[in-house]
């Protein structure tokens, strides 16, 4: 899929909200016109005083009530529709975000384990966020500003020319400038320098980073005072870069404002060109203090026009993202399975990654139902890669896996998750309570599960000192659990899968031996007659009659 | 309240750093804690936020200068008087110009005490994290740290270069207007006045309201962003446990809940700001009808019995906008002081707790031989009250190899920060070579110590720095010398580039235990006499770890050795162990070492 037509759904998106972006739109609108107009309508209906008010005839017969009525009116309607603009503006924010980011993480669902597992290591995802993010702001911080000063350079316009036809062209110049040419160059600027600070942060940041990894080494050789200096240094001159930045955005945002004031003098220019008042005075003063009352609306277009690049930006992004192909695809039509008993057959497996000398080749194994098996090996001797393999987040490139006699790819992806559960090594665990997180393997568990499957990896103890047991909250990646709580935690929950084949990978690191054994004989007793493959740096004995394999690393010559 | 029952809403949630820090805020007497920090921070800035302060002030009196040319001229053209003298079309274009000088100058001056208050920031944040050294990681990841050190330092920007100066203007601005207009009439003032009853109730009822509904919209953007970023991190985990709807189901379920929650929250928190632009059209509007009449000649109060001439009015007229535009502009920036305290509330421990460290040291030894460690009674209390370590006394020889056996929260890592210097006993002496460590000169004593921890040290640089780091040499022999004796040459001299190689580059990509083995190349290079030892081999996976067990047993010969383990491995090549239980030496069993079992994991 071409990141345009990813950017169309984006904007049929938006277009799902399109009656209260309409409404906010609409009320932002009056809010700016009443403004416009307070300030307009009082200019004429001063001016028209006082000429009314010189002879002692016209001054007597000069309607006040209808003005009157007519500035209060705006006035209010400019504080109701203000009020109500906020708040519906406010209103489709979220309901946006909401919609915005469920619809992203559908697309992304697609995408899992590959190639989404290579960007969670890095920033890709906290940027996808962010990026989520600019694009839900748009509507709020680029349309709705846009769409009004637009409205409000019209209005401007019609007063201009319904006064006096002569005053259309510095009017027009002055908001041309003001409201487009300006901002947008300024922007441009903006976007361009934006990108350049951008790459001198992301290197500000990686440098902190790497000094932060080895500070106590800094420190104590001596280094630390050098280095902060060179850090300092750099960080001042992106400081700089950004101070820059913003005079310059001010100064374009002067020059906007120089604009309109020149362009309030040149009518003054056209009123003196004119031999004597030929027109209506009360609409002279209209036109400038209308000129004037547009500076209000066009104050935020510089921003505006950056986040309508920004929002642009971004929406690219999340296209090129969501438009990347999945690396595994699962049949849509189940075949017709046996029961499940948990057989695997490799044949000739072989999986290497590009430009990593680790992977599997060529391994040939067969596990009864029932069995257990202990695989063992050096790192990188391709332990991971066959319990990725099992459960199908990579493919073999060559050769066959067989659960109960049926390869892997011809299972759907509900049936093959409802035979094999998969322990990865770094489980992650979700800011949400112990229960929600153990629920996620086995919603209609009850907490008696819940908590037998806690004793089985002795975590028993621990469950009982949390403050509100299975409802306690687990911080973001499981922060408050020490390294061996949370993978036991995380095991626990794998256990809950009803699987025939459970692969576990690394589940006892970070045990001392005697929890260790506690574990294994733990799970051992839990997953009964299902299969268990077990992977580890230790030999650890799971059961009478495990067996093991020791893998040996690939040597690429 | 209204920010106790939110307080409570975010207790009820997880632990999430920006909600604790939100949680913090909305108690009202850390907030004022969280302020006179900033203000203590934002004083040395006093001169360029005064700048600002002038400079806007400068922007609106350009524009009473421009508004009364202004009116004057148009005035003038409308109904000519041959009394009133012509104003020069070139102070119109002046007070333009003039004011936008201001306006940009304003800007400047406040962007630059933002800059400078931010870069000041920095280095105290690295100064704090210097003296923390290894005990940094109590104040969070290296991720998180680089986080508080850039993100919420630059979180401060818009409270110095917006709210700060436009918390004065918004006070000046109408009071100078109002002293422009009471020569002109002085009930158009009286009713601009009247209509902002009194400025700083305003003032506290639109940074109350804006702020309540920013904080709120803050906490609930920033919770629902990192529930997004949870669900993703862990997408690959759901689909594995065949779940991914739960994932979408609870994204969907969260954003409906949060958006009820807070639409009751912004109907409230915009109806003060609603209050303000009601205030501010219908002053207006009052003032309109008054000019009418006056000018009409039926209302003749105010004007001091003259009656009121078309450019008085106009004039009126043209500032009475700008009566109310600051008190609007500091509503909208009154987020920005939401932002700052919260990110206050976040430096300041940090900046606090490090400025607790500092002693007169000067002695400087003379002797670089195997130092002689005397714990003398140390008690260590956490800032929290909690016990680290309680009246630990031992000694350790010249050369003599030591394990520190205990479990984790023992002390272990303990008695190493405070041998490295990095915390100061709360009780009782540590003396080296016989002499109370808090007289050593620090870089002295520092440059005698290596300090090898469970996570290596490793920089981005060539594997040549990484090994020769600090010391003012580029001795090859030296650094291939070192890089043998750690076992690691044979790799090096494998890689393309050899020792130019940089480690977590494409060019060298090193494993743990390789990296361990550079960390111990750049201990023997430095040829350190003190070891101290966190848990080096805990990573590793047992073949890796007995590997480089193996020459460390071997190098640190003649040194002395501090290594803290819970593993019986390391515990067989020690000269001793010492046995440490909840923060107290227990008398060890003698000779329990040689465990059967290979326990390094």
């Amino acid at each position: 899929m071409s990141p345009a037509d990813t950017r169309l759904r984006i904007a049929r998106l938006l277009r799902r909200h399109w009656q209260r972006l309409g409404l906010a739109l609409l009320l932002g609108l009056c809010a700016l016109l009443a403004a416009f107009g307070l300030l307009v309508f009082s200019g004429q209906f001063i001016v028209a005083a006082a000429i009314a008010g010189s002879g002692a005839a016209t001054a007597a017969a000069f309607d006040i009530f209808r003005p009157g009525a007519l500035i209060r009116l705006f006035a209010l309607v400019r504080t109701a529709s203000r009020y109500g603009e906020r708040l519906v503006a406010h209103d489709v924010l979220l309901r946006l975000l909401q919609t915005l980011r469920s619809r992203t993480y559908a697309r992304l669902a697609a995408l899992t384990p590959e190639p989404l597992a290579r960007w969670s290591e890095g920033e890709l995802l906290q940027r996808l966020v962010a990026d989520v993010d600019a694009l839900n702001e748009a509507p709020l911080r680029a349309g709705l500003p846009l769409a009004a000063a637009g409205a409000v350079v019209i209005a401007a316009l019609i007063v201009a020319a319904l006064v006096e036809r002569d005053f259309l062209l510095p009017v027009a110049v002055a908001l041309l400038l003001a409201a487009l040419v300006v901002p947008l160059a300024t922007a441009c600027r903006s976007r361009r320098d934006g990108r350049q600070l951008a790459q001198c942060a992301a290197v500000r940041r990686d440098g902190l980073v790497d000094a932060l990894r080895g500070l106590t080494t800094l420190l104590l050789c001596g280094a630390w005072p050098q280095w902060r200096e060179a850090w300092l240094a750099e960080d001042r001159a992106l400081l700089s870069a950004q101070f820059a930045q913003r005079v310059r955005e001010s100064l374009g945002q002067a020059v906007a404002a120089l604009t309109i004031g020149a362009g309030t003098c040149a009518l003054v220019a056209v009123v003196a060109s004119h031999d004597a008042p030929a027109f209506a005075a009360p609409g002279f003063a209209a036109a400038i203090l209308g000129l004037l009352a547009s500076a209000e609306a066009l104050a935020p277009m510089t921003a505006a026009w950056l986040a309508w690049g920004r929002a642009r930006a971004a929406a690219q992004r999340i296209g090129a993202v969501l438009a990347s192909a999945p690396a595994i695809t699962f049949p849509t039509s189940p075949a017709s399975l046996p029961p499940p008993r948990g057989a695997l057959e490799l044949r000739r497996v072989s999986y290497i990654y590009p430009a990593r000398s680790a992977g599997l080749a060529e391994l040939t194994l067969s596990i009864a139902p029932g069995a257990r098996l202990c695989v063992s090996g050096v790192s990188g001797a391709g332990k991971s890669t066959l319990a990725a393999l099992l459960a199908r987040s990579l493919d073999p490139a060559s050769g066959d896996i067989r659960l109960d006699s049926v390869d892997l790819r011809d299972y759907d992806e509900a049936a093959l998750r409802s035979r094999v559960a998969l322990l990865p090594q770094r489980p992650h665990l979700f800011a949400a309570s112990v229960a929600e997180n153990l629920r996620i393997a086995d919603p209609q568990a009850d907490d008696a599960r819940l908590q037998a499957v806690l004793q089985a990896v002795a975590l028993d103890a621990w469950l009982a000192q949390l403050p509100q047991g299975l409802a306690t909250p687990l911080g973001e990646y499981g922060t408050g659990l020490s390294g061996g709580e949370a993978r036991r935690l995380a095991l626990a929950r794998t256990l809950l899968r009803p699987a025939a084949v459970f692969v576990l990978d690394e589940p006892y690191e970070g045990l001392d031996a005697a929890l260790r054994a506690r574990v294994a004989a733990g799970v051992d007793a839990w997953i009964g007659e299902a299969t268990l493959v077990l992977i580890s740096h230790h030999a650890v004995t799971i059961g009478v009659e495990a067996t093991s394999l020791t893998l040996q690393p690939l040597r690429v010559a | 309240m209204q920010c106790g029952s939110n307080s409570r809403a975010i207790q009820k949630t997880r632990g999430l750093r920006a909600e604790t820090v939100v949680t913090f805020v909305s108690d009202v007497s850390t907030e004022r804690a969280a302020e006179l920090w900033l203000a203590a921070r934002t004083r040395a800035l006093r001169r360029w936020t005064l700048a600002a302060i002038g400079a806007g002030v400068g922007v609106i009196l350009a524009y009473v200068v421009f508004a009364a040319a202004l009116a004057a001229t148009v005035a003038g053209w409308l109904l000519p008087q041959p009394s009133r003298a012509e104003v020069p079309f070139v102070l119109l274009m002046a007070a333009l110009l003039a004011r936008s000088v201001c306006a940009v100058v304003r800007d400047s001056c406040a962007a630059q005490a933002s800059l400078r208050l931010r870069a000041q920031l920095r280095a105290d944040v690295l100064a704090a994290l210097a003296r923390l050294g290894p005990l940094r990681r109590h104040a969070g990841d290296d991720g998180a740290l680089a986080t508080l050190a850039i993100e919420q330092v630059d979180a401060l920007d818009g409270y110095v270069a917006r709210y700060l100066p436009q918390r004065h203007v918004a006070v000046l601005v109408p009071l100078l207007l109002c002293a422009a207009i009471v020569p002109r009439s002085w009930l158009a003032a009286l009713l601009l006045l009247f209509t902002a009853p009194l400025i700083p109730l305003f003032m506290t009822l639109v940074g109350r309201g804006a702020a309540r509904a920013s904080a709120a919209q803050a906490l609930a953007l920033g919770r629902l962003g990192a529930q997004f970023l949870d669900l993703l991190r862990g997408l690959p985990l759901l689909r594995l446990l065949g779940n991914v709807q739960a994932g979408a189901r609870r994204l969907e379920a969260s954003a409906r809940d949060y958006r009820q929650r807070m639409m009751t929250v912004l109907r409230l928190a915009f109806l003060s700001s609603a209050v303000l632009e009601l205030f501010a059209s219908i002053g207006i509007a009052m003032v309109a009808l008054y000019l009418g009449l006056a000018l009409l000649g039926r209302f003749d109060l105010g004007h001091y019995g003259r009656p009121l001439q078309l450019d008085d009015a106009l004039f009126i007229l043209l500032l009475a906008p700008e009566f109310y535009a600051p008190l609007r502009q500091l509503g909208n920036d009154y987020h920005a002081r939401a932002d700052a305290l919260a990110a206050a509330a976040v430096l300041a421990p940090l900046t606090d707790a490090a400025a607790v460290i500092a002693a007169s040291r000067q002695f400087v030894p003379a002797a670089v031989r195997a130092p002689v460690i005397e714990f003398d009674a140390v008690s260590l209390r956490h800032a929290d009250g909690r016990c680290a370590l309680d009246a630990v006394s031992f000694r350790v020889e010249s050369g003599e190899r030591i394990a520190l056996r205990g479990a984790s929260g023992a002390g272990k890592s303990s008695i190493l920060a405070l041998l490295a210097g990095f915390v100061v006993p709360s009780a009782g002496t540590i003396r080296i070579d016989g002499i109370d460590l808090a007289q050593w000169d620090r870089a002295s004593w520092w440059r005698r110590i290596a300090w090898l921890e469970q996570r290596p040290e490793w920089f981005r640089q060539p594997i040549r720095d990484n090994v020769l780091l600090g010391l003012d040499t580029s001795d090859t022999q030296l650094l291939w010398q070192a890089l043998d004796q750690a076992g690691l040459g044979e790799d090096v001299r494998a890689l393309p580039l050899a020792a130019d190689a940089v480690p977590g580059e494409a060019s060298g990509s090193l494993s743990g235990g390789q990296l361990q083995r550079l960390a111990l190349a750049r201990t023997l290079a430095r040829d350190a006499a003190l070891w101290l030892l966190d848990e080096p081999l805990a990573h590793l996976d047992p073949d890796t770890a007995a590997a480089l067990r193996e020459r460390l047993v071997a190098t640190s010969r003649g040194r002395t050795v501090l290594i803290a383990t819970h593993g019986e491995a390391d515990c067989a090549w020690v000269d001793r162990v010492i046995e440490l239980d909840n923060g107290r030496v227990c008398t060890a069993p003698a000779g329990r070492s040689g465990g059967t079992d290979d326990e390094s994991g």
